[in-house]
């Protein structure tokens, strides 16, 4: 007898699990790898967490680029981390970052493309030393050997700049508005360029990188040399004047403290802005209102101020006033309404009435005062 | 060493109009070293038209010396013989928006071996040296005992009036010079038109395109610390912890 020789009815089909282990590739494509765990659902889904930068070169590197900047109230200025960023993005991959910094600097160097960070912790900004800071370089030029000196042409950092670069004798470019990796472009006047190559020290304008990065530097932090004891000739320091906030332009104010529709109590908030050692500005409403002047006005039909700090008091933060403030590194908002626009921009907002909490603020500053009297 | 004061003033290119015209940094310079009581000359080298020259004699100074030379010659060379003798050298400071590198007062400076010092407000006489104020950022102010002869940067925001006096603008003496120059060895480079925006330096960056999208739906902005509940002075404690974190006050 025969046996029947039974053929499977349904072959199985080759079915695709529609969830298996894909990438998406840089063109927009969705490529399955077999055998990848690239792509499985649990690291697809990690993904949306926060993102781990890859390090921009891991060494040995040969060469390196010198960022030189003071740090303004123990962090990097704007145009420091735009220089730093620059330096990164122009950067081979055997070229170091690294990072030089007059004063106390804190914060994630890393994560701007610093490869090495060499902190003057002891560089007193009162001093007038122009010539110390100078030979400072001049000892970082012989033990680094950089290949390119990059500052920020700002302040005290362009008149370093164009002090270093004079005194070693090396190629300057001041102003520089257009960078890219084998030429510059300086303003010349309204309609035309000067188109150049790079050269050894460049003075960077504001706004020339983006500091949005990619990848992250190593951040090691070094040990940088003591700054010479280097008189300068001729010259004799009699000592330092601070501005005062109170009658200084707004403009050039460091720390402010603004009031808006909420701030009824004018002699409590002048008294906070005295305690705290704040310049005062206001918002349109209250200058309309004539409960302060025309000059103290910040926004778009006022003044445009570039503060460290910036404390708003009942002001909610209509598009103008917003435009004003738009440099400040650190705004703080005070507001009853916590879904208020200025809640966005702020860095920290505090949903409470402003009299209470300037009352509460002053009562704190007082006895934080007092206190450290007595310790003295 | 004569104690003549030297005031060094060039023309500007309006940005606009393209035409030549004073320049205000060197205005305010020469304004300043008139107010000193003492001899003072004007000295520009390069081309300077006589409107031009006159509009810096209407300041007050009674001679204009014009030193000729061909446009890229270099400007230090062409200085320095004129300036080995002067007990002062003022200068003015480029503004952001003007042209120009400002690295003059320094070369100079370096040249004749002498000290710089920039963003200066006011100088007034003392003894054998002078005392200078100096403005630095954020309104503080720093005094210096400089002894001459030193190199001045005079500072765009001293507080000075600016007068314009015809009289002195046409009684005023223009000296022209010809000065010989071989030209300077190194190129200036191109000149190009500016591009209508300004051309950032990014790092190059390799997104998907879902990627992409996620970064058009995310908000660029989502705001900082919002403080909700808890007492008013627990609160107040909360902004002066940061504002002392972030260092902006100094108890």
């Amino acid at each position: 007898m025969n046996t029947p020789v039974y053929t499977p009815l349904f072959t199985p089909i080759r079915r695709v699990d529609p969830r298996r282990p894909a990438i998406t590739t840089p063109a927009g494509l969705r490529r399955i790898i077999l055998g990848s765990s690239e792509g499985e659902r649990l690291t697809a889904n990690a993904a949306h967490g926060p993102t781990v930068k890859p390090v921009r070169s891991p060494g040995p590197f040969t060469r390196c680029t010198l960022v030189v900047t003071h740090a303004e109230r123990n962090v990097l200025t704007d145009g420091a981390c735009q220089a730093v960023a620059a330096a990164a993005i122009l950067a081979a991959a055997d070229t170091e970052v690294v990072l030089a910094v007059l004063g106390p600097c804190v914060g994630d160097v890393a994560a701007l493309g610093v490869d090495k960070l060499l902190v003057l912790d002891s560089f007193d900004a009162s001093a007038y030393q122009p010539s110390a800071c100078v030979a400072w370089l001049q000892a970082l030029q012989t033990t680094l050997n950089p290949a390119q000196w990059l500052f920020a042409d700002s302040a005290a950092d362009g008149q370093l700049g164009r002090r270093f670069a004079v005194a070693a004798s090396l190629g300057l470019q001041c102003g520089v508005a257009e960078l890219a990796a084998d030429s510059l472009r300086v303003p010349a006047n309204g309609q035309q360029d000067w188109l150049r190559p790079h050269t050894p020290v460049l003075l960077l304008a504001k706004g020339v990188a983006s500091t949005k990065l990619p990848f992250v530097g190593l951040g090691l932090r070094a040990a940088a040399p003591a700054l010479p004891t280097v008189s300068d000739a001729g010259i004799e320091d009699l000592g330092l004047q601070p501005g005062d906030p109170q009658t200084l332009a707004l403009e050039e104010a460091d720390f402010i403290l603004a009031a808006g529709n909420g701030v009824t109590d004018l002699p409590l908030f002048h008294a906070l802005a005295l305690a705290v050692g704040a310049a005062v500005g206001a918002s349109r409403v209250a200058v309309d209102d004539g409960r302060f002047a025309r000059t103290q006005q910040i926004g778009a039909s006022g003044k445009t101020v570039v503060a460290s700090g910036y404390l708003a008091l009942g002001i909610s933060g209509a598009v103008q006033h917003l435009q004003g403030i738009k440099d400040c590194r650190h705004v703080i908002a005070v507001n009853l309404d916590a879904s208020a626009p200025i809640a966005r921009r702020a860095d920290l907002t505090v949903v409470e009435d402003s009299a209470a909490l300037m009352q509460a603020l002053l009562g704190l500053v007082r006895k934080q005062k007092n206190a450290e009297q007595e310790g003295v | 060493m004569n104690s003549t004061v030297t005031v060094l003033v060039a023309p500007r290119r309006h940005p606009t109009s393209q035409r030549l015209t004073r320049c205000q940094a060197d205005a305010t310079a020469a304004t300043l070293a008139l107010g000193l009581s003492m001899p003072v000359r004007l000295l520009c080298a390069g081309n300077m038209p006589e409107g031009v020259a006159r509009d810096y004699l209407a300041l007050g100074a009674p001679v204009l010396e014009v030193l000729q030379c061909a446009d890229d010659a270099p400007l230090l060379d062409t200085l320095l013989p004129a300036l080995r003798d002067v007990a002062l050298v003022l200068t003015g400071t480029r503004s952001e928006a003007d042209q120009g590198s400002g690295v003059l007062p320094y070369a100079l400076a370096a040249a004749l071996g002498r000290p710089v010092v920039t963003e200066v407000l006011h100088v007034q006489a003392d003894g054998t040296g002078w005392i200078i104020t100096q403005a630095l950022p954020k309104g503080a102010r720093r005094r210096l005992k400089v002894q001459a002869p030193a190199v001045l940067a005079i500072s765009a925001a001293a507080p000075l009036t600016l007068r314009h006096s015809l009289a002195d603008a046409v009684a005023g003496e223009i000296v022209r010079t010809a000065v010989a120059t071989v030209a300077s060895a190194i190129p200036l480079g191109t000149l190009v038109p500016t591009r209508k925006r300004r051309q950032l330096l990014e790092a190059k960056t390799v997104q998907s395109g879902h990627a992409r999208m996620l970064g058009a739906i995310e908000s660029p902005s989502t705001g900082g610390v919002v403080l909700q509940t808890g007492s008013v002075d627990a609160k107040a404690q909360a902004v002066l912890d940061y504002l002392r974190t972030h260092s902006l006050v100094t108890f």
